[in-house]
């Protein structure tokens, strides 16, 4: 299936919805599941993240007035959504930024590949930041989006999502060298 | 001795996995719900615009009996129109607000 550019897809999904959302899927399904895992870490979470996020897109893709680009809009509800089921898992009480959860639910999961040593170490250095730098990473590193994208998504601003990046990088090479 | 952590030797190469076929049944879950629980986010705003102009009516219809009673008041007035005066009386940047606020936005609760 040819992956149109987000002004055709968005045209796609108004003209027909079917076919727009094969084409959304087609287009970010992966890439959606896979940032929100790697927030919310349990498989089981990720697809409810993911599907929650898919279902708003589609409900409210006429919403979209195109201020920013649709890939930052898609981000952004899947961003909120993952933080959302994880602050409803700890009942609304515990901060995000407890790195002790991020580990305890990647060594819970069971689709995990836990032989692949330094994966799972580089995953739990991830886990152990707070959530900005967890974004900052992960959008940066793993989604390859631009600085002012990532601070589209996050409600920040360009400098401080860099900073946030190149402060988690070495965290996170801190982290790995002091547990190797 | 153990060798530093390089990013470039892991890349992004994650441990997590997923079961057979998930994506494709993702995929087709989320068609099959999104049929089922069709939202219509355009009338729940409207909805939300009409609890606010009801809303702001009942306190201006409140204010507007006052007025009525007041025996220096000559005037009547209809609250409803008062409140749509008012309403379009108000900047285009300020209803915007107003009906941004009252809509379910679904950042609100970032």
């Amino acid at each position: 299936m040819a992956t149109l550019n987000d002004s055709e897809l968005v045209a796609a999904l108004k003209e027909d919805t079917e076919r727009g959302f094969r084409l959304l899927m087609a287009k970010y399904k992966e890439a959606v599941y896979w940032h929100v895992r790697r927030l919310v870490v349990s498989h089981e979470d990720a697809q409810d993240a993911a599907q929650e996020t898919f279902i708003r897109v589609l409900l409210s893709f006429r919403q979209f007035k195109g201020e920013s680009s649709f890939a930052v809009w898609i981000y952004r509800i899947a961003t909120n959504e993952a933080l959302r089921l994880l602050k409803r898992r700890r009942g609304g009480r515990v901060s995000l930024d407890d790195p002790e959860a991020g580990t305890n639910r990647l060594m819970a999961d069971e689709y995990v590949d836990y032989s692949d040593l330094e994966a799972v170490k580089l995953q739990k250095a991830i886990l152990s930041l707070p959530t900005k730098q967890q974004l900052a990473f992960n959008l940066r590193y793993y989604d390859e989006l631009g600085y002012d994208e990532i601070a589209a998504i996050t409600g920040s601003t360009a400098a401080n999502v860099k900073a946030n990046y190149h402060i988690a990088k070495e965290k996170i090479t801190k982290y790995i060298n002091s547990t190797t | 001795m153990e060798k530093e952590f390089d990013f470039n030797r892991i890349g992004k190469r994650m441990p997590y996995t997923t079961p057979e076929g998930f994506f494709n049944k993702m995929e087709a879950d989320i068609w099959e719900r999104s049929r089922h629980e069709p939202l219509k986010p355009a009338r729940r705003k409207t909805s939300r615009l009409r609890t606010v102009l009801i809303g702001t009516a009942a306190v201006a219809a409140s204010i507007t009996l006052l007025l009525v009673l007041n025996p220096f008041s000559s005037g009547q007035a209809d609250g409803f129109s008062k409140v749509e005066q008012a309403f379009a009386g108000l900047s285009q940047e300020d209803q915007d607000y107003m009906l941004e606020v009252y809509q379910e936005d679904i950042f609100i609760n970032r």
